[in-house]
This record gives C-alpha cells, sequence and structure tokens, in this order.
C-alpha cells in the first residue's frame, strides 16, 4: 500500500470492488483510506496522479465492495479526516477544482448561515481572489464551476444567498466575466427551472449597469450588453430602464457616429429580448424611440437596417406575434426570415438572401496597362551640364533618405468577359488585395458598373461599360517583389452578392525603378555626385557584377532597357551611369562599361539587402 | 489491464494562449481493439478514428486552440464534467473515453485504456478501470523515455520517437504493459542477443552486473514556502524528500537492507507519508528510523519519498514594498534559523515587478552580497545573497528604491503574473545546501548490509534545496488559502 507505484497501490482498490464484502477487515479498510488520503497532497506526486486519487476519494468502494457510480463521501471517512481535502497554496485550479467538488459532499449548509456553508465559501476563496483581480482563464472557469457545484447541491440553502453576493460582486467589478456567469444562469436554470437566482443576480446586475456613468458603461459595453440582454429575457425585469439607458447611451455617447457593428449587434440583441420576451405595450414609445434612434442616426448600414425591420415588427404585430416569430433560433436565420416575411405579408414570399456565391468561371480579367506615354519631358541624355560644384549632393542626398512618402503607381483595365445571363450587368464591385508584409494594405477599389450589353434607347455613357481603368499605389516597406492576390465582390443582375477570385498581380523589382529625385543640375551630374556623397557612407554598400551578355553589339544592357529619365549619361571614360530610387527611400547608382565582351556593372547602395535582387534583374537582362 | 491505443503529440502554444498540436507518435493495438469491441456491445462500441482525426478531436475536447483568455462555451461551461486527467472525446461515431492525458514538457502523452465492462463504458466509475492506473503507468514510462527534449525540436522522424514502436513492444506487448521502466526495456532490448545465462534473471533485472559492488545513494530533500508575515494568516510550507539509489551489484537477486535515520533531538522532525519503491520488501519504521530491506533493480531508481512535519522555515523572510506602476521602495530581511548550516552552494532572491515597465532606474543597498537587474527580462532584480550569511547575526538586508519605465509602461512579449498588479508581489528564494538535509535524514554507509555478503564500497550524498520559496509583500495582497480546525 505505501508503493509509489500508481498501478501497485491501485491494487487493492480492485481487489476490493471485485471480491466485494469479506475479503478486507474494517481496520484494513482504514488503512486503505488513510494511505489514500495522505497522498491526496503529497508533494512527491505529480499533481495528474493525485486528480486520479481524488477520483477514487469520491468513488471509494464502500464496505460490500459496490462503487456507486454517483460521487460520494467514503462510507468511512471521518470530519476530523476531512484536512487533506481543503485547497492549499501549492494546488493548481484543477486540483482545487476537485478538492471543492469533494468538500461539497462532505458539508451539508442548512437555510441559516452556519459553519458548513462558511466553510464551503471559504474554500473557494483562493479562486476567488484571482477572480477579483480580474484574472481571466483556467481560475475563472474553475470560480463559476466550483459555485455551480455548490448551487447543484444545495439550491435550498442558504449558500444560495452567498452565490447571489459573489455573483454580483465578481461581474460588477469585472463585466468581462458576463459570459461565465450567463452560462451559470443558464445551467441554474436547467438544473433548477423553478430557481430565482438568475432573476435575483440579472435584475442586481442590470439596475447596477443603467445606473453606471456612461464613459464606465462603455469601457466595457459588449459586456454590459450582454448582461443587459440576458436580463432582458427575464419576464420579471422590467424593460423601461434598461431601454431609457440605451437611449441616454446614443444620445450622450459616440456610439451612434463610430458605427462599431459589434457594439450596434449588442445593442440589437438587447432590443430582441425586450421584443421576444416582454409585452412591449408599457414601453411602446420609449422603445419606438429607441430604434428610430438606432436606425436613423447609426452610422452602420446593417445595424440600421435590422433597427428599421424590429421597429416595423413593433409598430406592426402585436406582442404574441412577434415573440411567436422570434421564438426560432437565430442559428437557422434562413427559414426564420422565411416565416417572418411569410406572416407579414400574407400570401408573398420573398426570395431569402443568401450568402455568397463563389464563381469560379473567369468573369472579369485584370490585366495590367502600359505605363503613362504622355508625361514627356524636356532634355537630352547625351548632353552634360557640369555644375556640381555649385550644388549640394550631400543636402539632395540626405533630402531623399528621409523621404518615406515614395509609392509605385501601376495602372490596370478590369474587363467584365463571360455572358452569364445574371452577370451581364453587375455593379458594386470591390477587389480587394491580399497584402503583402513588405507592403503597405492596399486600398480597396471600387466600380459602380460594369455592363456588357447597351440600354435601349440610352445615349452610351460612362457608366455602362464593359471595362473600367483604375491605378494602385504601392507604398513598399521595403523594395521587394511581391505578388498580390485580388478578389472581386460585386452584386450579380438578380441582386446576389458574388465573389470570384482574378489572378494575381505581380509586380516585378524592375517596377519599383523610380527616377532620382529632381534638381536643378543634369542627371549625370546628379548621379556623380551622389555616387561620391555615398561611397564615403558607412551604411552603403558597393559591388560588382560582371554580366556575359548574348547581344555583344550591345554591351551596355542597361540602357535599352531603362526608362530614359533612369539613365544618366556617359562619363569621359566611357562609363554609363544609371540611377535610380527605390521605395521608400534606398537608391541605387550603377555604373556599367564593356570589358571584353561583358559588361561590368558596379552597383552602390545604401540597402545592401537589394543586391540580390540587383543580380538576379541583371542576369534576366543578359539572359534577354 | 490493456490499453487500445497511444499517442504523443507536441503542441505549441501561440500567442493569445491558443496551441497547435501535431501527432508524433501513435500506436493502435489491433488485439485490444478486437476485445473493446467484444466486450462493449454493438451499440456502443466507438471505434478509434485515424491519427489525424484523433488528434483534431481530442484538442477540440482540450480546447487549447482557441484563446483561454475568453469564455468558449464547449470548454468552459459549468455543466461540463470535468475528469481530468481522464476526458472524453468526441467523434463522429461516438464518444471515446476514457482518454487518458498527460502533459509534460509541451507533449501531451495520450493512451485510452481498455474498459473491459460489458454495455456502456460511461456507466463505469474510473476506480473499476484497472487499465486507467496502468495506462498512466504507462504514459509516465513513455514520457520518461522520450525524457525531455533539449534544445532540439522532437518530430515523428527523432530517433526517440522512432523507438517509441521498440519501446512498446516490449512495455506493452500486444497493448498491455509490463514492465514500463525505460531503462530495463533498453537492457531487455540490448540484451536480446546475449546468450541466456545458466541461472534465469528476474524481469526486473534482466541482465546482471559484473564489476566492483557499489551502492550509491543520493538523498535530496526540497521546502516549499509561502510566507505573508501577517498575524492573520499563517505561513505554508512542505518539507518534502527523496532517496534515490542506484547499486551495482553481482548476483541474480542481491538484498540490501539499510537503516535510514534522521534527527530525533525532542522536537520530534518526524519524516511520514513515506512511499517506497516496490523492490522494498520490509520497511520497518520506529523513532527516528526506517529499516529498509530491498531487491534493488539494475538502474537508478527512486527508493523511497517522504514527507517532514514539525520542522520550522530555514530561512525567514520580511517583504515591504510600497510603490506604483512607475516607482517601488522595497526592504528585504531574511534570517537564517539557527542550527540550520550556514553554508550555501547558492543562495539568492528573485524579486520580480510584474505588469510594470522595465527598471530603469535602481538605488540599491544590500547588506550582503551583490544586487543586479536580471538582463534576461530587465524588471527583476536579483540579490545574490552569496555563500554564507553572516554568522553573528544570521541576517540580511536589502533595500533599494527602483524606477521603472514609463514610456512603455507595460513591456511586450513577457510573462506577467496577472494577479501581482499595484503591491501584490512577491520575493522567491532560492538556495541549495550540500551535504546536508534538515531533517537530519542520512544513511550510515557502514551501516548498508548486502547479501549475500560482499564487501561493497556506499557513497551516500545529501542535498537541501528550495523548490518553490516565496515571500509576500506585507503591504500587498497574496494568493492564500483558508483551512478550518476539524473536529478531533
Amino acid at each position: 500500500m505505501s508503493s509509489s507505484e500508481l498501478a501497485l497501490f491501485y491494487l487493492p482498490f480492485c481487489m476490493k470492488s471485485h471480491l466485494g464484502d469479506g475479503l478486507f477487515t474494517k481496520n484494513e479498510e482504514e488503512l486503505l483510506l488513510s494511505h489514500l488520503m495522505n497522498r491526496l497532497n503529497h508533494p512527491s506526486l505529480s499533481a495528474g496522479q493525485k486528480l486520479l486519487l481524488y477520483d477514487w476519494v469520491m468513488h471509494f468502494p464502500d464496505h460490500k465492495g459496490v462503487v456507486s457510480q454517483d460521487p460520494s463521501v467514503p462510507y468511512l471517512l471521518q470530519p476530523s479526516q476531512y484536512h487533506p481535502l481543503f485547497p492549499r497554496v501549492f494546488d493548481g485550479t484543477d486540483t482545487q477544482l476537485k478538492k471543492i467538488s469533494i468538500l461539497n459532499l462532505c458539508y451539508s449548509p442548512s437555510d441559516q448561515p452556519d459553519s458548513s456553508s462558511a466553510v464551503l465559501m471559504s474554500a473557494v476563496k483562493c479562486l476567488h481572489k484571482l477572480v477579483q483581480y480580474g484574472v481571466t482563464g483556467r481560475a475563472a472557469v474553475a470560480l463559476f464551476r466550483a459555485l455551480f457545484f455548490f448551487y447543484k447541491r444545495h439550491h435550498k440553502s442558504c449558500l444560495v444567498a452567498d452565490i447571489q453576493k459573489f455573483l454580483t460582486g465578481i461581474v460588477t467589478a469585472h463585466p468581462k466575466f458576463a459570459p461565465h456567469l450567463i452560462d451559470f444562469l443558464a445551467c441554474c436554470r436547467e438544473t433548477h427551472p423553478e430557481s430565482s437566482l438568475p432573476l435575483a443576480v440579472l435584475s442586481a446586475l442590470s439596475n447596477h449597469i443603467v445606473s453606471l456613468p456612461e464613459t464606465q458603461v462603455m469601457e466595457n459595453l459588449l459586456y454590459n450588453l450582454q448582461v443587459l440582454e440576458r436580463a432582458a429575457q427575464e419576464p420579471g425585469i422590467a424593460p423601461k430602464p434598461i431601454v431609457e439607458f440605451c437611449i441616454s447611451l446614443l444620445k450622450t455617447t459616440t456610439l451612434c457616429v463610430e458605427g462599431n457593428w459589434r457594439k450596434g449587434n449588442g445593442l440589437l440583441a438587447v432590443c430582441r429580448s425586450i421584443l421576444q420576451y416582454h409585452n412591449t405595450n408599457p414601453v411602446h414609445v420609449e422603445f419606438g424611440d429607441l430604434l428610430y434612434l438606432i436606425f436613423t442616426f447609426f452610422e452602420e448600414v446593417d445595424i440600421r437596417d435590422r433597427a428599421r425591420f424590429y421597429y416595423a415588427v413593433l409598430t406592426n404585430l402585436s406582442s404574441d406575434k412577434t415573440s411567436g416569430i422570434l421564438l426560432n433560433p437565430v442559428t437557422n436565420s434562413n427559414t426564420a426570415s422565411q416565416t417572418l416575411t411569410s406572416l407579414m405579408t400574407g400570401s408573398t414570399n420573398f426570395p431569402t438572401a443568401s450568402p455568397v456565391i463563389t464563381k469560379q468561371e473567369p468573369v472579369l480579367n485584370l490585366i495590367r496597362c502600359s505605363e503613362n506615354e504622355d508625361d514627356s519631358e524636356e532634355g537630352d541624355i547625351s548632353t552634360i551640364g557640369d555644375d556640381v560644384e555649385s550644388t549640394d549632393f550631400s543636402l539632395i542626398y540626405k533630402k531623399s533618405r528621409s523621404f518615406t512618402d515614395t509609392r509605385v503607381t501601376q495602372n490596370f483595365q478590369i474587363t467584365l468577359v463571360e455572358s452569364i445571363p445574371e452577370l451581364e450587368e453587375i455593379y458594386t464591385l470591390v477587389l480587394h488585395f491580399t497584402t503583402d508584409s513588405n507592403y503597405e494594405p492596399v486600398k480597396e477599389v471600387c466600380i459602380p458598373c460594369l455592363s456588357l450589353k447597351q440600354p435601349d434607347g440610352t445615349p452610351r455613357s460612362d457608366l455602362y461599360k464593359a471595362s473600367a481603368k483604375f491605378s494602385i499605389h504601392f507604398k513598399p516597406w521595403e523594395p521587394v517583389a511581391a505578388t498580390f492576390n485580388v478578389c472581386a465582390i460585386y452584386t450579380g443582375l438578380d441582386g446576389r452578392t458574388y465573389a470570384s477570385s482574378l489572378g494575381p498581380i505581380e509586380l516585378r523589382f524592375e517596377d519599383l525603378f523610380l527616377p532620382l529625385a529632381h534638381t536643378k543640375c543634369s542627371r549625370h551630374a546628379l548621379v556623380n555626385g551622389l555616387w561620391k556623397i555615398m561611397s564615403s557612407q558607412e551604411d552603403c554598400t558597393e559591388s560588382v557584377f560582371v554580366i556575359e551578355t548574348k547581344q555583344e553589339d550591345q554591351p551596355l544592357i542597361l540602357n535599352s532597357s531603362l526608362h530614359w529619365k533612369l539613365i544618366g549619361g556617359k562619363n569621359e571614360d566611357g562609363e554609363s551611369l544609371v540611377g535610380m530610387n527605390l521605395p521608400p527611400n534606398t537608391h541605387l547608382l550603377m555604373k556599367q562599361k564593356p570589358f571584353q565582351g561583358r559588361t561590368v556593372v558596379s552597383v552602390l547602395t545604401d540597402n545592401w539587402r537589394i543586391l540580390p535582387s540587383v543580380y538576379n534583374y541583371l542576369l534576366g537582362l543578359a539572359g534577354t | 489491464m490493456s490499453v487500445r491505443g497511444c499517442w504523443v503529440i507536441s503542441v505549441d502554444s501561440g500567442e493569445d494562449g491558443r496551441s497547435t498540436g501535431k501527432t508524433l507518435f501513435s500506436r493502435i493495438f489491433p488485439s485490444v481493439e478486437k476485445r473493446a469491441k467484444l466486450c462493449a456491445d454493438s451499440d456502443h462500441y466507438v471505434p478509434l478514428p485515424d491519427t489525424q482525426v484523433f488528434l483534431e478531436d481530442l484538442l477540440n475536447e482540450l480546447g487549447i486552440q482557441l484563446t483561454i483568455k475568453k469564455f468558449i462555451g464547449s470548454r468552459d461551461s459549468c455543466k461540463k464534467v470535468d475528469q481530468k486527467p481522464v476526458f472524453g472525446v468526441h467523434t463522429a461515431a461516438g464518444v471515446i473515453w476514457p482518454v487518458l492525458v498527460l502533459e509534460q514538457a509541451g507533449l501531451l502523452y495520450c493512451c485510452v485504456p481498455l474498459v473491459e465492462v460489458v454495455g456502456s463504458s460511461s456507466q463505469v466509475s474510473l476506480i473499476q478501470i484497472p487499465g486507467i492506473a496502468a495506462g498512466y503507468s504507462l504514459l509516465l514510462g513513455i514520457a520518461d523515455f522520450v525524457g525531455k527534449p533539449q534544445g532540439e525540436v522532437l518530430s515523428e522522424t527523432s530517433s526517440v520517437i522512432a523507438d517509441l514502436y521498440l519501446y512498446l513492444s516490449c512495455a506493452a506487448p500486444f497493448g498491455t504493459p509490463q514492465n514500463v521502466q525505460p531503462d530495463i526495456v533498453r537492457t531487455t532490448l540490448q540484451a536480446k542477443n546475449t546468450p541466456v545465462p545458466k541461472d534465469k534473471q528476474p524481469a526486473w533485472r534482466p541482465v546482471a552486473y559484473k564489476g566492483k559492488p557499489n551502492i550509491y545513494f543520493a538523498i535530496t530533500e526540497q521546502i516549499k514556502a509561502v510566507q505573508y508575515d501577517s498575524s492573520s494568516i499563517k505561513d505554508v510550507w512542505d518539507l518534502y524528500g527523496t532517496v534515490t539509489c542506484m547499486a551495482e551489484l553481482e548476483g541474480i537477486k542481491p538484498e540490501v537492507s539499510v537503516p535510514f535515520t534522521w534527527t530525533d533531538n525532542g522536537q520530534s522532525p518526524t519524516l511520514n507519508k513515506f512511499l517506497f519503491h516496490h523492490s522494498v520488501q520490509s520497511s520497518t519504521i520506529g523513532g527516528s528510523e526506517c529499516r529498509l530491506e530491498f531487491f534493488p533493480p539494475p538502474e537508478m531508481f527512486v527508493l523511497c519519498q517522504y514527507t517532514a512535519s514539525g520542522i520550522d522555515l530555514p530561512i525567514k523572510g520580511f517583504y515591504q514594498m510600497k510603490g506604483d506602476l512607475f516607482k517601488a521602495d522595497l526592504l528585504l530581511q531574511l534570517k537564517l534559523k539557527e542550527h540550520v548550516k550556514n553554508t550555501f552552494q547558492y543562495c539568492f532572491v528573485q524579486l520580480p515587478f510584474y505588469n510594470r515597465g522595465l527598471i530603469v532606474n535602481q538605488d540599491c543597498t544590500a547588506s550582503h552580497g551583490s544586487v543586479s537587474v536580471s538582463p534576461s527580462d530587465g524588471r527583476t532584480l536579483v540579490w545574490n545573497v552569496g555563500q554564507k550569511f553572516p554568522s553573528k547575526t544570521l541576517e540580511v538586508s536589502l533595500k533599494a528604491a527602483l524606477l521603472f519605465d514609463k514610456a512603455g509602461s507595460i513591456s511586450k512579449g513577457l510573462y506577467d503574473d496577472p494577479f501581482c498588479v499595484g503591491q501584490n508581489a512577491y520575493a522567491q528564494v532560492y538556495f541549495k545546501m550540500t551535504e546536508y538535509t534538515q531533517t537530519g535524514s542520512m544513511i550510515e554507509p557502514k551501516t548498508v548490509q548486502v547479501s549475500p555478503a560482499a564487501k561493497v564500497k556506499v557513497t551516500v550524498v545529501r542535498e537541501y534545496l528550495a523548490s518553490d520559496y516565496k515571500i509576500w509583500n506585507s503591504h500587498g495582497d497574496a494568493q492564500m488559502t483558508f483551512a478550518p480546525t476539524l473536529p478531533s
């Protein structure tokens, strides 16, 4: 019996429950039990093993070896032996909960405050203290479970008043425990439908919330609304203070302007509970005002719509009918809305709203347009204006280095291609771009309408075009190539919402090439000047690439492929210069010259991380 | 006493207390599965699902994929029946119960013990299922076999995981746990090809030792304590010890007899709640001695475990801290109890300051030792008391004024004890002494007897250390429990 091996220690229990009566004398059974109790707090045993042992205590075989299915106190255990069952400061939450559930069996409080009730309530002290400090997670779960154990077994004792005080205190101090409380009350109702505890707790809490100053309510608005929603489900709690509270909330706080969907939803949930569980006649005017306020001023269209609907229900239907409709479970929203429409409009059946339909067929085609050709500029790259002396390149470099708001603009065209009947015309097309981690999120693009057909008799207008052009500004945090996935959401002719994914947009490294900052001096002087400044900077890196070119007649590979604005002319020794900015503030200068049929490119940059991209780019050029 | 299947799952905890899991190892025993099918009638038999499905269902049941900070009904509801460490895993075919789960070092070890009761298994109490205790021992064995991965991340292809198949084939052939001790299993596996000795060896001693006879004993005493410095709340502490033994003795079944003694100075420090290794044949406890007779297995094993009562705290502490989010003034005094050995291998105190910014300025005066801010987190004051308390007074004190970073008022990415807000704070003492135990527990090498008689070299080492030694701030709130006085 003193074996540290769990399986061996289990043997006598196994024998007792299998062989039954007469195997052990009473003294031996007492010894077995005391060994079990000794282990409950043994510091050398693991917590998991001890948790099993607590279970054994609750199902200790009786003198005939019969194990009861319901947990009970071992028949031999005397109150003087309860000591190992009290939670200790070294116990984890699971262990404490197990101990509390055994103590719950050991003590039976009467309907007057007595030592038993005091013992039980003090057993949860450690968990309660944690929760009082707002500690969430396992401690909170364990505390609410412990209180539920107490309630389940002693719902007719004085313990109920203590539990009520506990719950009210916890949620008053920390509204974030509202979900725990609501679950607790639901469990109470399930086990004891006649219980008055939920009403008492909710009534106290709703009185507390409606009397709070707005700032305090707003801090934990969602939780407070959850409590009010649950309170409004109690027919015994008058809805008027709740309604008035909501009105004052809308009038005095920024709730409406904020237009937060979740908060609006919380508010509507309160309204729904009132509609469903109360006769609205006594609060008809105030409740109407509340719904009117929401559907007029709340800056969220879905919330407004639903408030308008509740308003219609309130003003047109009797309370009985309303609660009949709203009784349908929320999860089954499709059928619920069907019932609603059929009830309200007699025989007419509106088509029910369906979720977004994903289209696999290519409905839209997204292509990149070529660069704007219209921005020509006077000037010849071959002329060299040499006024380096008069220009402060150090300042120019410093200024352009500090510039962070650089962006790359690309033009796109989207065309409606597929002639599906319900998609011959699409509305409110929204293009959503997934964000690359190296880029600032790309803003959504909205296009009001795309149409394949021309409405009869109307002059051709911009509105009815099968394609639309738009530009996207990409703002990289790091100059690297990126791929953006595009998702299109739009409404078809049949009023349904569709979604389809478009091919990804590829932003190549060379797409990020931007001209150097515009200065008075020539580009040649600028590149040379910056080269001088940057080569003396500590954070700048210089590198040399030798590229084999296939086109031997064109050794200066860069010139043919780059925009003229990036090319900075030739030096006297035949070096051809290139200078560019990469967003947000990287400089890339290159000098290239032919050498024995190859191109030698010297690269100078203030961001060494782009060197692999530069190399790949140059290799790509050589290959073409 | 069989198990239907075993799983080893690695769990990565991510942000927000959400975790993800991956199955490293799984083994289902078809013969036990067949028995499970026969035991439960067709209506109640729930087959074990595929590894991946089982993983998902188990993690759902444990609820560890979802954030711990929010209330999740399926996991946190009051009506959920909690049988930890036993769970019921909901699968498409029904509920698999009982699933035993043991968590150790980021790994979940699970097994499903066979319930040999006809009908629905949910009607049975855990105490009626022999497979629970056997399965739990098996899980401990597997966990011991896998060990604590040091630095390396375990995957399905790690050698120790691959070896688990071999381990299980020996430790639990056909799903029935036998000898689950990893060392014995290893020895058995390695000894397979050696010729069968003339005399039959016992199963727990598969290979006889050859060489010089040696016996090592290590007595480790540990203390965990919580001190409040309050007249209304009593300090709480547990002193407990472990005797580990390694006996290298020749012969088939050598027997060892050891008197294990402790100080009895009238104030009665008594050792109690002894737990013994199953090799111990007899133990006679009387006065201040416990005589143990045992047949040692070949590997290192825990000979006995005990707790002690009637012992005073070795170091009494007083911690007074006042302050707010941005500053704190504190005084910490420690007093070593008389007659406790005043030579430490180490003794230092950590004073963590949670839910605040980093320590930006410290003005500390320590009567003894040195003070620094922990470089690992920047918000724990570490007071290294050193190897000795001043021998005259046996008292040391630390006075400090701290300033915390105002800008980043709450440091990110570090663990914050949610209870330690405002003036709720504690000091944690770590110490270790060698060749000492506070109870005076001892094994005198000369008194160790071995049969058959042989000249044995006996080595005994002792150590005493603090495992969890907290001193709460007298000016703040503290975690505490309440125990009533019971009728005698």
